[in-house]
């Protein structure tokens, strides 16, 4: 990193800890937003919830609409925590540190979100329970080979794992916190902080656990957008039924997350004033980071767009003629090819882009309504094909409950994260400390060059 | 240099520093003579000697058994295109194998690893083996269905599949080279400077070099170029030969995600094969200060993930065949794995992922130069076999009519082929062949990357932290 700034831990303490301890001016008016934006959601869940799905966009053969592909949306972007902080951390990423916690909470957030969507999805959202196995006594069980009954098992793995994984990083910080606070929030600090004191045996276990929750989560990174994938690809529904969707939506995930992660960290580095620890060289790193990503989100794309036609199937085709040539579903092809790959990474390829805050923000933004219109694109032309009987044939329109809906979990997400920045550091503080020990610098001739530290 | 002191004088077993080590122990990170000058010397000592001069005349030999074992095939003719299930998974192997380690390379080089300096040159190095996938290719060529008798990507354009593999082979042969000759340029000139003049093949591959800024600039950048051309052309390739040699071939197989199975486990291959090649280099080359265990652990971190992958892109489409258990579906399970194949597909199970994951998951095993090394032996055998499970079915399977019928789900299976004595040879001239278009390499251009040394211990430093000595990497860009 050749712009990190030589801080003190105190400026350090100082800076990070601001948000935590005193109260930005923009903090409550923001709240308030997100929470009236949500409010629109939950308006539209009770109206939803007394009136039945008739007031929903679905129909048959239309089951699944919106609400599935906000679903697996949020579900995506929450694979931004996991790529960034464990895959970086194992890679040893001095570029991390800075990147870590707000990725981790946002994954945390956006899954939390996520999982509420089959539920409101359900319409009779008080049977949720059927998903586990709850009658004993007339034997009735869930039907483990449905995905359907894979997935709730898979969110809520990584759901822990992920609150684990943001609980563990955190000990250091909610240490430093308790001994800054007092009443209520000392108390709870005290609690949370689990006895910290910061001594190099807590140093070296939470780094061991650091390294083996890492490693762990992997594997539940992977296997949850997999498993959601599934949920489409194991049934027979004409494009929906290929062996790629796995890789496929895992690689969409990161693709979606870390872009989501630069839209936020652009947001956290203007509001809370963060220009010294957020730099543009994090920026940069992503933006290269994003390249081999997006890239390899094409190939897999590109690999089932062309599968679906060499078959020659009749169904297959007409779903990806569908897809490709008619309204809007071939605009919206368009639009994710331009916006998901050529913009960005033809942008990306520019050192001078990739470092310029407010063009990373603008792409970001981007790639994600891509990404979303991917996700519509991918569900609903599958479900709409035309069937030999009439009475099968429909397509999807949308209705304001399903808008409000998908309008409303961003609120919920911004929420999540605002109502997170004010109890906790969205920077890691002992990380910063550390990335300051571990930087050096060399002399090579007349020249100094940035370095690290590598035990 | 005598048998009982490395470079620069330091006793075997002792760092620069002067620490003393015990007989086993393995220095974590290549210990390098004390000056760029010095190291350069070294090296040019050694490349003036090479070793292992037994292995390169016993390869050139099995690769003679292989040149015959393919004209010996050719004469058997191509009316039976099971015959050919065999040679074509040699082929894929070769391309799994030789030409997709230097892959490492490419990645490396791209992200930037401070510990691939030593190793670089000898993965790309493998780049001359896709010689060998061109000259393996042409005899296969009419054993491939004319694309009239199938549904394909190519739109009837008749010779289109055949043409289009050859067209990539030889892309990629041009790339491999093209990498290997524009990383080896300053390097040919040092050593042609250093041992009385630029003279023969030195004074070609230096070219004017001079070393000045302007090349050193344009050197970097046509190197990240052609390391993206060969990570994108071994994809391609790799996409390619698995449509064409397999999926097209087995009625009803239609599965996106083969061809990046294909390219993963193919990687996967390419990093086994290029641990094998840093041991040999290590243990009979010369070059155990050089390559340590940071060069095989590291590597051996990526092979863990790739056998990891390796069963998820199979699981991936297993998972899909299983539960959709149309008749198409059911018969491509049957084809590539759960039929005639069955053992074959078990033993590439337990040597691509079962066994390598279980040793590799063990620190210990993991962060050791021999527990990478038997993890790579296992995978490059298992690799043939999951080649051989794929062609072997794909190309036992029948026409009807003279037609592969897609939309006809597969009538009658594949009869199992054990191979016959041309296919072995075969084999074993195509394992001959690569090591010895690696060694032929290697004695024309020097094994490790003068260059990114020098590069690598001028930015290099040790610190003492306390009581733990670490290393300062500089990171100029």
């Amino acid at each position: 990193m050749q712009e990190r700034k030589v801080l003190t831990e105190l400026q350090i303490n100082d800076r990070l800890l601001w948000p935590v301890l005193q109260t930005a001016s923009w903090w409550w008016p923001a709240v308030t937003v997100a929470a009236l934006v949500l409010g629109c959601g939950v308006t539209a869940v009770t109206i939803m919830v007394t009136m039945g799905e008739g007031v929903t966009g679905l129909n048959r053969p239309i089951f699944w609409g919106f609400m599935i592909v906000n679903f697996v949306f949020w579900v995506g972007i929450s694979h931004a925590g996991v790529m960034i902080s464990s895959i970086l951390r194992l890679c040893q990423a001095e570029w991390r540190r800075p990147v870590t916690r707000a990725a981790e909470v946002l994954t945390v957030c956006s899954l939390a979100t996520a999982a509420l969507f089959p539920l409101i999805h359900m319409g009779r959202v008080w049977r949720f329970y059927w998903v586990f196995p709850y009658d004993f006594d007339r034997m009735l069980w869930p039907d483990i080979r449905s995905p359907l009954i894979w997935d709730p098992s898979a969110i809520f793995t990584y759901l822990t794992g992920a609150t684990m994984f943001v609980f563990m990083a955190l000990l250091p910080d909610l240490g430093i916190l308790r001994d800054r606070t007092t009443g209520w929030r000392h108390t709870f600090y005290a609690l949370a902080s689990l006895g910290w004191r910061g001594n190099p045996r807590q140093f070296k276990l939470q780094f061991i656990l650091g390294i083996l929750l890492s490693g762990l989560i992997l594997p539940v990174f992977v296997s949850v957008h997999s498993i959601v994938s599934w949920d489409f690809a194991v049934s027979l529904v004409p494009a929906w039924h290929a062996t790629v969707f796995a890789p496929y939506f895992v690689i969409g995930a990161v693709h979606s997350g870390v872009s989501g992660v630069v839209t936020m960290m652009v947001v956290l580095r203007a509001a809370f004033k963060w220009q010294d620890y957020i730099t543009p060289d994090h920026f940069d790193a992503l933006g290269r980071l994003l390249v081999a990503v997006a890239t390899a989100w094409l190939y897999f794309f590109m690999l089932d767009v062309l599968f679906a036609i060499y078959g020659g199937e009749t169904k297959e085709i007409g779903v990806m003629e569908q897809r490709i040539f008619q309204w809007p579903w071939g605009f919206f092809f368009f639009l994710i090819i331009v916006l998901g790959y050529i913009i960005p990474v033809g942008a990306w390829m520019f050192r001078s882009v990739r470092r310029n805050i407010m063009w990373m923000f603008a792409i970001s933004i981007m790639v994600n309504v891509s990404m979303w219109l991917e996700r519509l694109w991918l569900i609903i032309p599958g479900l709409q094909n035309k069937e030999r009987l009439t009475f099968d044939w429909a397509v999807f329109q949308p209705s304001l409950i399903e808008i409000m809906l998908v309008f409303s979990s961003f609120g919920l997400v911004c929420l999540g994260l605002l109502m997170f920045s004010k109890f906790f550091p969205l920077i890691p503080v002992w990380e910063e400390k550390e990335g300051q020990l571990f930087r050096e610098e060399i002399k090579i001739g007349n020249r100094i060059v940035p370095a690290i530290v590598r035990e | 240099m005598t048998a009982h002191t490395t470079h620069a004088g330091h006793a075997e077993g002792q760092d620069h520093h002067g620490a003393a080590h015990g007989p086993h122990h393995v220095n974590p990170r290549p210990v390098l003579p004390a000056t760029p000058q010095a190291l350069t010397a070294d090296l040019v000592d050694r490349i003036t000697h090479p070793k292992l001069g037994g292995l390169f005349v016993v390869s050139g030999l099995l690769f003679l058994v292989g040149i015959a074992g393919v004209f010996l095939k050719v004469s058997g003719g191509y009316a039976d295109r099971n015959t050919w299930g065999f040679y074509a998974a040699v082929f894929a192997w070769v391309l799994s194998t030789g030409c997709s380690a230097p892959i490492l390379s490419v990645a490396t080089r791209l992200t930037k690893g401070y510990w691939r300096k030593p190793l670089v040159r000898i993965a790309e190095l493998f780049g001359a083996t896709t010689i060998l996938l061109v000259l393996l290719y042409i005899p296969l060529m009419p054993a491939i269905p004319p694309v009239t008798s199938h549904v394909s990507f190519w739109v009837n354009w008749e010779g289109a599949p055949q043409n289009a593999i050859l067209l990539s082979v030889l892309g990629l042969a041009l790339c491999g080279i093209g990498y290997i000759f524009t990383s080896v340029r300053a390097d040919a000139a040092a050593v042609g400077d250093q041992t009385g003049g630029r003279k023969g093949l030195a004074a070609t591959l230096a070219g004017q070099w001079g070393g000045t800024p302007h090349q050193w600039k344009v050197m970097r950048q046509g190197l990240s170029y052609l390391a993206s051309f060969y990570l994108m052309f071994v994809v391609f390739v790799h996409f390619l030969v698995s449509v064409e040699l397999a999926i097209t071939l087995v009625p009803g197989w239609r599965d996106p995600i083969f061809p990046a199975f294909h390219a993963v486990s193919g990687i996967q291959a390419g990093l086994a094969s290029l641990i094998l090649m840093l041991y040999a280099m290590r243990r009979w080359g010369g070059y155990k200060d050089y390559l340590v265990l940071d060069q095989f652990w590291n590597p051996a971190k990526l092979l863990m993930s790739f056998t990891m992958l390796w069963f998820y892109m199979w699981w991936s489409a297993f998972i899909i065949f299983w539960y959709g258990r149309t008749p198409a579906e059911q018969g491509v399970l049957l084809v590539t794995g759960f039929g005639p194949y069955l053992y074959v597909f078990v033993t590439a199970f337990i040597l691509n992922f079962a066994l390598p994951l279980f040793m590799l998951v063990w620190n210990p095993i993991r962060v050791s130069i021999p527990g990478p090394v038997v993890a790579s032996v296992i995978i490059v055998i298992g690799s043939f076999f999951d080649r051989w499970r794929i062609y072997g079915g794909s190309f036992g399977t029948h026409l009807v009519d003279g037609q592969i019928k897609h939309e006809v789900p597969l009538d009658q299976l594949p009869i199992f082929r054990m191979p016959d004595v041309p296919d072995l040879m075969v084999l074993v001239g195509a394992l001959g062949g690569m090591i010895f278009l690696f060694m032929l390499a290697a004695r024309m251009v020097p094994v490790m990357s003068l260059w990114e040394l020098t590069e690598g211990q001028l930015l290099t430093r040790t610190k003492m932290i306390g009581k733990n000595q670490v290393v300062i990497i500089g990171k100029p860009e």
